[in-house]
């Protein structure tokens, strides 16, 4: 049998998934209260949701920063051409 | 012109050598940023959009015009990109930490307990050129199909449903995946940047 506590309390491995998932998808209601009732005791989690957090808006920004590099493009498409012409 | 006779089967009887060299002027750029976009390498994108004109070209007669040309040539184009992800994904050998390297009987382990980050310039962090180098490094140290999920997921802002599908992952996989990164990831930027 579970331990009755388990109902209401999540482990911190369990706390940290859906702190991921929740970047993701919506969690559900259970699933939100329960994870505000962990974080709201648990400094090391709540330490990590923030982080988390910050990572993820750190990859979106390193993603909207990227920029093309671009290509020769005549050089490419004649580099094509020779190629189809092989065929 | 007698190999264009030959060739020539198409609906406009125009060679086909020539109808898809007149795509390849018309196309290749856009293809090219498409690419580009979507894996952030420039040689790699440039053989991909070859490649793309290539099988246009060797399966020509599988084109019946029912679709516009430019849809068939991105079709083709799509199809490589998730190719060479499943590609990278398997011919990654690097193994993401397990949970257990952070978690005992569902706590913490105490060396891996977060400890507390002093950010004092969020906004600006990636202006600096050490932490970006950081950062990047810390990327890099994970395996291949983190990355792909990276750039699919941030990048592409694409649906967690649709990763998995371009991945050929399950959605638990991709929770786990997600999940063990985030972890192997903090961990190194807290031991090189945030607790140096």
């Amino acid at each position: 049998m579970k331990k009755p506590t388990h109902y209401i309390w999540y482990s911190c491995q369990r706390a940290t998934e859906l702190i991921e998932k929740k970047h993701i998808t919506e969690l559900s209601a259970i699933e939100s209260v329960k994870l505000k009732l962990h974080l709201g005791i648990c400094g090391a989690c709540t330490k990590y949701s923030r982080q988390s957090e910050l990572i993820e808006k750190l990859a979106k920004e390193i993603a909207a920063r990227q920029v093309e590099v671009a290509t020769d493009l005549l050089f490419l498409q004649e580099r094509i051409i020779s190629k189809i012409e092989e065929q | 012109m007698k190999i264009w006779v030959i060739f020539g089967t198409d609906m406009n009887n125009t060679p086909v050598n020539d109808l898809v060299k007149s795509w390849v002027k018309q196309y290749s750029g856009e293809l090219y940023s498409w690419a580009f976009y979507k894996t952030s390498d420039k040689e790699l994108s440039e053989d991909m959009v070859q490649d793309t004109f290539v099988a246009a070209f060797k399966g020509f007669k599988e084109f019946k015009g029912e679709s516009e040309v430019k849809t068939w040539l991105y079709g083709i184009l799509k199809n490589k990109i998730a190719d060479h992800y499943r590609k990278e994904q398997r011919r990654s050998t690097v193994k993401l930490d397990t949970t257990s390297d952070y978690f005992v009987n569902g706590h913490w382990k105490e060396s891996e307990s977060p400890k507390e980050w002093a950010v004092t310039d969020e906004k600006h962090l990636l202006d600096d050129l050490k932490f970006k180098s950081v950062l990047d490094g810390c990327i890099n140290k994970l395996p291949g199909n983190w990355s792909a999920i990276i750039r699919l997921k941030f990048i592409d802002d694409k649906e967690s449903k649709i990763v998995c599908q371009e991945l050929e992952i399950t959605p638990t996989n991709y929770w786990q995946i997600i999940h063990r990164a985030k972890l192997q990831l903090r961990k190194c930027l807290e031991l090189n940047w945030f607790a140096a």
